[in-house]
């Protein structure tokens, strides 16, 4: 490799030290980074109880099972386009690399190694929660980390191909040749298909296992289960390890070899993941899952309501512009709740009380991972900032629009389970009356939150213990307020309800309190606007 | 120095550059100017090696980019149009790397000279994340400056450059040249291009308008009060374009 690429990958590791440094002598960033590892820790420990107290999986288990896993986690790339991080590099490097005195090998070897510090990484923390499904450390973590090199090696292979195919295949003939023989290779494979069939899936599993199309796909899977399953170091982890080490070298050599041009491909994909995060800050991140309805779509424009009406407005054209990849979860989220709905049990209160959590968890879940508001608007703070309104008819036009969307959503997926029930309405209208506040906390909770502490959202790399430490203080902050707002309203409820024994009461209690916090919030929110300072609060 | 001949760059179904051809010798400022869209960037980028041709051959300092990458590469330097720095390395190590990359011999001396140049020496050990748009971009051309280039691509340097960062950069870029670089400039900033550069390209929907030196072109629009000006060459060539495209196809060569 060029030196100058070795001095690169050094100089980075030595950055992120020095990051991670910086970091940790602010209050601030030490508090992310305990978080971050207590939080790892939570995850561990219980694991390693397990595995040393409870006791070890069946080898021959995970074996059997382990390369389906693997499979799984192949096609499933394959189907989507988590391929395409084989081949991302970031925009700097672009810039530097791509232009720079180097070969395309060298630049493919620098992006493998630069990648190993997170393979490494990822394989000692799954090594430790996937403890008990081997037999030693040593063999779990080797197993793991072949496993991932594989996953990625792989993606890598497929991408240059498909760079290789699109710029050979581009006449017709060589197109129709080309559609032949994959038709050929699938027929073969179709060929297999009746000899798989049963109504046991297990049976299936081992049929596939036994065919000859399964044994060859399967192949270099199960050597990396044994990997993972070696009962002893020599001669099981040493022999198999090995083995896994020349596939993995293999696969290297291959990648190597085929010396594709790239180039072209890698700058789309950075450039398109770089849109992505572009659009993730700018609260469109939904828009990443689907397809966006266009300036077509308008909703009519609002009365002006002291300010807050032409704000809501924009929000809500915003939220509809950027809804195609949320329409899209929605339709996944009916498909996976239709088949408990249909159950005959689902008159059961308590299944119903569970959706109902669910759904709650999810609009939690979405408004963490999209933000609205004024987190999506940390680039147009300055316009905010000189509009000639007050801060609290911007707070209240930042917030509300996607208050009321989430509710609508909400709404219609409890419409949905009544209209399958029969019974519980009551639980079902409780919760139709109660959406409106509840996400009017979280969402205002969020923003504000926000705005006290802003962050741009930014691509994490694996040991990134500061980010991964603020995004879980953010998460607890949350959680805690709604806890403690839910819970004051829920408290009040029920103290009236315990002395007149009236669910009415005990409901338009808890409600209007409900309410009553939304204004408070509302009130802080907008002051947090108002102290917002651009020059210091606006993250790089 | 720089030899494009016959280039085509397509996407899928569009085209963004047909049948480009153009020389920019040892000594010469091309500035390449044009409408958004017209081709200019990925004029560049085919040149710095980033994207490959469709079709057509380009050289850099005598070396076919597409089949001798490193020792086309090795010569030339690209300033983009938004520089993209690695956030976590401070401007020292960003020349460290670079003279690393192009075998720069006696880093501290010129590395010290460029940062001093642009005024970045008290930067020196700043993380790229903590410098303006304007310092990136001073950055970006003290890297592309360090191992002395034969043949520099300017993809609209003048963002984000305040007025003396500006004149240096004018005034490099004339240095360079006279040293016997050849140089490509991309820019909407028309005056800015009538003041630096020797020969110009003009480019709309990929394909060349004019090609030649300024003063031809002056000469070329000239009216009743004398020689035009660049800007008014560029809207007439332009416009004569728009109007040539609504009422019949475009030529395949141009004026």
């Amino acid at each position: 490799m060029h030196p100058a690429l070795i001095t690169l990958l050094r100089l980075n590791m030595y950055a992120r030290l020095r990051y991670t440094v910086r970091s940790l002598k602010t209050f601030r960033g030490a508090a992310f980074f305990i978080v971050a590892v207590g939080w790892f820790g939570l995850m561990i420990v219980p694991n390693l109880m397990m595995a040393t107290k409870i006791g070890r999986t069946d080898p021959e288990t995970v074996r059997s099972v382990f390369p389906f896993i693997l499979l799984a986690l192949c096609l499933l790339q394959l189907l989507s386009s988590a391929w395409e991080k084989a081949l991302q590099f970031k925009l700097c490097e672009v810039d530097f690399l791509f232009t720079g005195p180097f070969t395309r090998r060298e630049l493919l070897a620098y992006k493998i190694i630069s990648s190993l510090g997170g393979t490494v990484f990822m394989s000692l923390l799954f090594s430790v929660i996937f403890l008990r499904h081997s037999p030693s450390w040593l063999a779990c973590f080797c197993g793991l980390f072949f496993s991932f090199m594989f996953v990625g090696f792989l993606g890598m292979i497929i991408l240059l191909l498909k760079q290789m195919i699109s710029v050979r295949a581009y006449t017709f003939t060589r197109i129709v040749i080309l559609t032949i023989v994959l038709a050929g290779f699938v027929l073969g494979m179709g060929r297999e298909i009746p000899n798989l069939i049963s109504e046991n899936s297990l049976e299936v599993i081992k049929n596939f296992r036994e065919s000859r199309g399964g044994f060859y796909l399967l192949l270099p899977l199960n050597i990396l289960g044994q990997v993972l399953t070696a009962e002893h170091y020599v001669p099981d982890l040493l022999q198999w390890g090995f083995l896994a080490l020349v596939m993995n070298l293999i696969l290297f050599l291959i990648i190597m070899a085929l010396d594709a041009n790239y180039l072209e491909t890698s700058l789309t994909i950075s450039q398109k993941m770089y849109t992505r995060m572009q659009k993730a800050r700018k609260g469109q991140a939904w828009s990443n899952f689907g397809k966006n309805l266009t300036s077509r779509w308008r909703i009519p424009q609002l009365p002006r309501w002291g300010g807050v009406g032409p704000i809501a407005w924009r929000q809500l054209t915003h939220i509809m512009r950027n809804s195609g990849g949320m329409f899209f979860f929605l339709i996944i989220l009916l498909i996976a709740m239709a088949p408990p709905l249909l159950f005959e049990n689902f008159k059961d209160e308590k299944l119903q009380s569970f959706f109902i959590g669910v759904i709650v968890w999810i609009s939690v879940i979405f408004t963490m991972s999209f933000p609205f508001g004024f987190r999506g608007d940390l680039d147009n703070m300055d316009w905010f900032k000189m509009l000639p309104l007050s801060s609290m008819a911007i707070a209240i036009g930042q917030t509300v629009g996607i208050v009321f969307f989430i509710s609508a959503l909400q709404i219609v997926l409890i419409a949905l389970c009544a209209l399958f029930s029969k019974g519980g309405y009551l639980i079902l209208l409780t919760a139709v009356l109660f959406t409106l506040p509840f996400n009017g906390i979280l969402i205002a909770m969020d923003n504000l939150l926000f705005l006290l502490f802003p962050i741009r959202i930014m691509q994490s790399s694996p040991g990134d213990f500061q980010n991964f430490g603020r995004q879980m203080v953010y998460f607890l902050f949350k959680i805690l307020a709604l806890v403690i707002g839910l819970g004051i309203a829920a408290g009040l409820g029920g103290l009236l309800y315990w002395l007149t024994e009236s669910w009415v009461l005990f409901f338009l209690v808890s409600w209007s309190l409900l309410i009553l916090e939304n204004m408070i919030i509302m009130v802080m929110l907008a002051w947090a606007f108002e102290r917002f300072d651009l020059s210091v609060d606006t993250p790089v | 120095m720089i030899q494009v001949i016959d280039y085509h760059k397509t996407y899928r179904d569009t085209v963004a550059v047909r049948g480009l051809s153009f020389e920019v010798n040892p000594g010469e400022i091309l500035g390449l100017v044009g409408p958004n869209g017209a081709g200019k960037t990925t004029t560049l980028r085919a040149l710095a090696g980033i994207i490959p041709p469709t079709q057509g051959k380009l050289q850099v300092a005598g070396h076919d980019i597409i089949n001798e990458p490193v020792e086309a590469k090795s010569k030339l330097a690209y300033v983009p149009d938004n520089p993209n720095l690695f956030d976590n390395l401070t401007v020292w190590e960003h020349l460290l790397f670079s003279a690393g990359a192009y075998q720069v011999a006696h880093l501290n001396k010129i590395g010290d000279e460029l940062l001093a140049k642009f005024d970045m020496t008290e930067h020196k050990h700043k993380l790229a994340q903590e410098l303006s748009r304007g310092m990136r971009q001073k950055v970006a051309i003290c890297c592309a400056y360090l191992h002395d280039p034969k043949v520099i691509l300017f993809d609209e340097p003048h963002t984000g450059l305040d007025p003396r960062g500006i004149r240096t950069i004018k005034d490099s870029i004339r240095e360079k040249a006279q040293a016997g670089a050849a140089i490509i400039i991309s820019s909407h900033m028309l005056a800015l291009v009538e003041d630096l550069c020797t020969n110009l390209l003009i480019l709309h929907h990929g394909q060349s308008l004019f090609s030649g030196k300024i003063g031809d072109a002056r000469k070329a629009f000239a009216d009743v009060d004398g020689d035009a000006t660049l800007e008014e060459v560029f809207f007439r060539v332009t416009e004569k374009q728009n109007g040539a495209t609504e009422s019949s196809p475009a030529p395949a060569n141009g004026v």
